[in-house]
């Protein structure tokens, strides 16, 4: 017997939204394509088609599970404090600088804004743009 | 010379002959570099290129470049200046931090978090921070082209593992 188009149709979305859950991993991500692309997010179940030129700088910040003031379980995005700077040349990557902390680390440096400061200064170019 | 090793290297061969590379064996050049914190693993490769598992496996008809940083866990080997090897590609001892990858032709690949295929010049750079429970402070810095200079500084460090 041979499927139906709907049915299969139907399964693919259902393998796609199967995949729609919190990413486990904290990720940043950028990238550039010239010509025919495609691509699904695993975690998230989104799908991206791009033709031509396209360029995407995204970040994936899982949740955890925590309690609220009435301590009952809920899930929220997971601490992150970060700063970063990604020099591009042509298509290429040229130069990347990354600071972060993440979980309680992150929280303790919310708590201090000048640790926080001089944390996230660390990330400066290492060549200063032409005026 | 065994008949194991007489036929890894006919296969090696085979692979370099057709312009094929499967693994971490083929049409690959690698250029390794360890810093006092991080190991840069560089990946050149032509032709079709099957990589059958790891952070990015997948399928390249064309030209990649991949850039794989870890963090240094052992300390087992000196700093040393970038080491070229041809035809195999060093084996990653522990999850990528950082992946960056350029391709040029088509190519079909699974990152943790995308799968994606195109036909073309793409370029990602992929940052694999931390795990959602996990609280990890990080100073991380690579120039292309200067992998020697590379700087990973992670507390907690992670604890070996292949990815």
């Amino acid at each position: 017997m041979k499927p139906k188009p709907s049915i299969v149709l139907g399964v693919l979305c259902a393998g796609l939204l199967a995949g729609c859950a919190t990413p486990s991993h904290l990720v940043f991500h950028q990238s550039t394509a010239i010509g025919a692309d495609a691509s699904a997010n695993t975690d998230t179940g989104q799908v991206h088609v791009a033709f031509g030129y396209d360029r995407q700088t995204n970040t994936l910040i899982p949740k955890t599970e925590t309690t609220n003031e009435h301590n009952e379980p809920e899930q929220e995005a997971m601490s992150v404090v970060s700063a970063s700077e990604v020099r591009i040349k042509w298509l290429g990557l040229h130069e990347v600088t990354e600071q972060f902390a993440t979980g309680k680390a992150a929280r303790n440096l919310a708590l201090d804004p000048k640790a926080l400061g001089q944390i996230l200064t660390l990330t400066v170019p290492t060549t200063q743009p032409p005026r | 010379m065994s008949a194991w090793a007489q036929l890894g290297l006919a296969g090696m061969l085979a692979l370099l002959a057709t312009g094929c590379a499967c693994g971490r064996y083929g049409t690959v050049a690698a250029r390794r570099t360890l810093t006092q914190t991080a190991e840069v693993i560089e990946v050149y490769g032509f032709g079709a290129l099957l990589r059958p598992g790891g952070v990015d496996g997948g399928f390249t008809l064309g030209w990649r470049h991949a850039t794989y940083i870890c963090p240094r866990i052992s300390r087992d080997e000196a700093a040393a200046s970038p080491r070229w090897t041809f035809g195999i590609v060093p084996e990653l001892r522990v999850e990528p931090f950082f992946l960056a990858a350029t391709s040029i032709g088509g190519e079909v690949v699974k990152y943790p978090t995308v799968l994606q295929a195109h036909v073309g010049i793409r370029t990602d750079a992929f940052t694999f921070a931390a795990h959602a429970d996990e609280t990890r402070v990080v100073s991380f810095r690579y120039v292309a082209g200067a992998p020697d200079q590379t700087i990973l500084a992670m507390n907690p460090l992670p604890s070996l593992s292949r990815p």
